[in-house]
């Protein structure tokens, strides 16, 4: 079933190849392909036990045994939500270049390759597997961003493709040490991320560490820490955090605004769920020892981007800036969750509450931040490729429903009350908060000027004297309006009836809880 | 606030009930006088309304009084108790004074409103409210009377002024009833309000004025209150605000302290010259340390990269390929010099032999002989 999910978009973008002379055909395909991929995520969702804790719909088949290399996929509440918010941000990205001709039918190929990659990253559970699809992902992204993007686009996206790179390779090596470390005479070592994490939890996998490893003489507590180390620096990257983000405002940039949705609704995401499924699992102990640096990394990634948005010119440098901003609480939730403070057990509450605003959030961000650049792409579509916040001004009075839509986003974006920002923030604040007082309370900085430089657009592009220049725009088309609905309409949803997500996935928080308590316990 | 602050919760929610509709009244009032002068917002150009809005002008009236803590008025039983509660808060009378004030300045401000807005002759004109107001008749300048004070030969006009339609006063008078009314729920007499919000039973009785210092305070409060309405008329109501351009009375009394009243006592200023600077400056920073530090370091790890290139590539180009080509030049003119030797020039050849030949037979003999 999962396999199936994954083989899907890649024989979509094949048939979407072949049918490259009618961008006509092959866009219908493509979107008649990345429906169907939605339809069995959202399969996945409803028949997903949500009580169950650990994986559901499991398949695992011998691949390169003597390696310790299988083929094992698997989903759990985080899996799914992954899934469903790739195809959906998929879906919207693909809807945004419905009537963008430059965008070929080579481009909606690639778009569902992506897609591919996304769902095999989000289901693999073999580090070799995962690895694969993780890098896979890649390519395609490079190529859209090399081939479509904007004046400095050469650069962009080749800065893109190195900068994860690195990561990639420090995570390669740091899971080569733990594959070496695990392996005993006649048996291969272990890729697998659940047998690791049990490992990891047992407090076996630091024995092994210490028995098969002994590196320039460093005790094995440095050696994990430097795993670790290692690992983060893959994640921190595509996450990104902060220092590690430069990256991320040019590629943003750079990229057509129809692929800069991918990056940010989907790819980003990936980052993110790197922290769950591999750092939290695998190296609780290391993250709890070095809890105060990370805290101190995620406040840098809340605080210092959102304060660099309110001084960019480039409304998708400012919305780039925002994104590293709203990943950076779901950077500090992981990171407070860790806390382990030896008998409180009332504490899980609080992490249960960040986690599961952590995966909120993730689906939040996803889907506000996938909209903002759709606005900006439709808006670019309009005013010739014209972006600068100072471009524009009253576009209140002449695109009113443009300006309204794309206002609910923003204020999505910046957590009012009633929308998807909202319920995703507040929880992890409130679970953050009484685990780490310090982080949570600089990190409202954060909050406060994303408030800031949000209505600051608001204000220099919606409201402010009529620009003439833009007196003839043309407002949202009939089907441009039907394609935005269903996104403002689930923002609202989401606001109002968070449960939706937070049901789904309360057994996968629970179990994360539960195995950091037992972890930390020695 | 005041009151709960100083202890008297259910004085201050009575006052937060009656504050609710006279203010509502008030602040729909104020629509109303701006959509009878067409938009128009600043209360000098406004002026003998009266006249053209009379419920407007009375229900604005009765809200204002009510505002002001006019005896009897809704206002004056609801402040008239909180103020009574400072008085006898045992922590400080700070708060009193405060509150006394407060109304002596709320009482003065009305009235200079009502002045400006309801009295006087009337000073709407188009040039105050723009071209395309619709109630208004051109008139050229030379004609108009000289309050509006036209430049010459300048075409101006007067907008009409009118009472709302009825769906905007309807409200205004219900209201207003409130505003007049409203405060006999909460009387000393008959303290309906603060029964209800303690649970107790309500009980009718004139010694609820028989309260220590209750009476005399309501003396001093309505004098506060007709000393602020006094003060309000001398300044404003005296002589009629003629023109527009007229300097305000308390401008031409105080212009210093005017000017700083009419700045907002700068607080605006205040933050944009802190808050506002100090979070610029942070932005800034942000963008800075990510251009040129976060930015930097992977820029320098870029060049550093990029050398180690072209480094490797030098020394591969003229250190290690040097070498080798030199030792091919090398070889290659020790082979030039050794195909001399083999040239294929017999004469040459027999050269040599003749010459060995030579120089054997010398070294012969020369062994020979020794």
């Amino acid at each position: 079933m999962i396999t199936l999910l994954t083989l899907l978009p890649m024989v979509g973008g094949l048939l979407v190849l072949a049918f490259y002379r009618s961008r006509d055909l092959a866009r219908l395909f493509a979107v008649i392909f990345a429906v169907g991929a939605l339809a069995i995520a959202l399969l996945f969702w409803h028949g997903l036990a949500p009580a169950h804790p650990g994986m559901q719909f499991e398949e695992t088949h011998a691949w390169v045994p003597s390696l310790g290399m299988t083929y094992h996929v698997g989903v759990d509440g985080l899996g799914v939500l992954m899934l469903v918010l790739s195809a959906i941000v998929v879906l919207m990205s693909l809807a945004a270049s419905w009537a963008n001709e430059k965008q070929s039918a080579v481009y909606l190929a690639l778009v569902l390759f992506l897609e591919a990659g996304l769902f095999g990253t989000f289901t693999a559970l073999n580090f070799i597997h995962w690895f694969i699809f993780w890098e896979l992902s890649l390519i395609p992204a490079f190529f859209l961003v090399r081939l479509w993007g904007g004046k400095a686009r050469a650069r962009a996206a080749a800065q893109f493709f190195l900068y994860t790179m690195v990561g990639s390779v420090a995570l390669l090596l740091a899971f080569l040490a733990l594959f070496l470390a695990t392996s005993a005479p006649g048996r291969p070592g272990s890729f697998d991320f659940v047998e690791l994490a049990q490992l990891a939890q047992s407090g076996q996998l630091a024995g092994a560490l210490a028995q098969n490893l002994h590196w320039f003489g460093g005790s094995p507590d440095h050696l994990a820490m430097l795993l670790f180390w290692a690992a983060f620096l893959g994640f921190a990257v595509k996450t990104p955090v902060v220092p590690f983000h430069t990256w991320l405002p040019l590629t943003y940039a750079e990229a057509p605004s129809e692929t800069t949705m991918l990056l940010t609704g989907a790819m980003s995401k990936m980052g993110v769920y790197g922290f769950l499924r591999i750092l939290l699992p695998i190296f609780p102990q290391q993250m709890q020892r070095a809890q105060t640096p990370l805290l101190w990394l995620a406040v840098a990634t809340i605080v210092l981007p959102a304060f660099a948005a309110w001084v960019q010119k480039d409304l998708k440098r400012t919305f780039a800036y925002s994104s590293i901003n709203h990943l950076g609480y779901c950077v500090l939730g992981v990171c407070v969750a860790v806390k382990f403070t030896g008998t409180d057990a009332g504490l899980a509450a609080e992490k249960a509450a960040a986690l599961t605003g952590v995966l909120l959030q993730i689906f939040s961000h996803g889907l506000t931040a996938a909209a903002l650049f759709w606005f900006v792409a439709l808006l670019e579509r309009r005013s010739g490729g014209l972006r600068g916040i100072d471009d524009f001004g009253g576009l209140r009075t002449i695109v009113p429903v443009f300006s309204g839509l794309m206002g609910i986003a923003i204020f999505a974006s910046l957590g009012l009350p009633g929308l998807n920002g909202f319920p995703a923030e507040f929880l992890i604040f409130k679970g953050a908060f009484p685990l780490a007082a310090w982080a949570t309370s600089i990190s409202v900085l954060g909050l406060l000027m994303t408030a800031v430089f949000l209505l600051t657009v608001i204000q220099k592009v919606f409201s402010g004297p009529v620009n003439s220049r833009w007196e003839a725009m043309a407002d949202l088309t009939t089907s441009e309006r039907l394609a935005l609905l269903p996104v403002i309409a689930l923002m609202f949803v989401l606001g109002l009836y968070p449960q939706l997500i937070t049901g789904m996935v309360h057994g996968t928080v629970m179990q994360w809880v539960m195995s950091l308590n037992q972890g930390m316990r020695f | 606030m005041l009151g709960l602050g100083v202890g008297g919760v259910a004085v201050g929610m009575f006052h937060l009930i009656t504050h609710a509709f006279f203010k509502a009244l008030l602040f729909l009032g104020a629509g109303s006088v701006i959509h009878g002068c067409t938009e128009e917002q600043d209360i000098r150009n406004m002026g003998g309304l009266r006249r053209f809005m009379p419920v407007t002008f009375a229900t604005y009236a009765c809200g204002m009084l009510a505002l002001c803590g006019f005896p009897l008025f809704a206002g004056f039983w609801s402040k008239d108790a909180i103020l009574h509660a400072a008085h006898g808060w045992g922590v400080s009378r700070g708060p009193f004074y405060l509150g006394a004030i407060g109304a002596l300045l709320t009482a003065f401000y009305m009235t200079r409103q009502m002045y400006y807005v309801f009295f006087g002759p009337q000073r709407v004109t188009v040039a105050s409210v723009g071209a395309a107001a619709p109630a208004a008749h051109a008139i050229p300048a030379e004609e108009i009377e000289p309050v509006f004070s036209p430049r010459p030969g300048e075409v101006c006009a007067i907008a009409d002024p009118h009472e709302s339609p009825s769906v905007m006063t309807r409200p205004l008078v219900i209201l207003a009833v409130s505003a007049v009314f409203l405060g006999f729920v909460g009387t000393p007499a008959w303290p309906w309000f603060q029964s209800f919000l303690a649970g107790e039973a309500v009980r009718f009785g004139w010694d609820g004025f028989g309260e220590p210092g209750l009476l005399s305070l309501m003396f001093v409060s309505s004098l506060i209150v007709f000393a602020g309405l006094g003060v309000g008329w001398w300044f404003y109501g005296r002589k009629p605000i003629v023109r527009v351009t007229d300097p305000d009375a308390l401008e031409q009394l105080q212009p210093g302290i005017f000017h700083a009243l009419a700045n907002r006592l700068y607080v605006d200023e205040f933050y944009n010259a802190t808050v506002i600077r100090l979070t610029r400056f942070c932005s800034a920073f942000a963008a800075w340390l990510d251009r040129w530090i976060f930015g930097g370091a992977v820029n320098l790890v870029s060049w550093l990269v990029t050398g180690l290139g072209w480094l490797d590539a030098g020394v591969d180009k003229y250190v290690v390929n040097g070498g080798f080509d030199e030792g091919c030049r090398d070889v290659a003119r020790g082979g030039r010099f050794f195909s001399h030797l083999q040239n294929g020039r017999v004469q040459n050849y027999l050269r040599v032999i003749a010459a060995a030949l030579v120089v054997l037979a010398v070294l012969l003999l020369w062994g020979h002989r020794g």
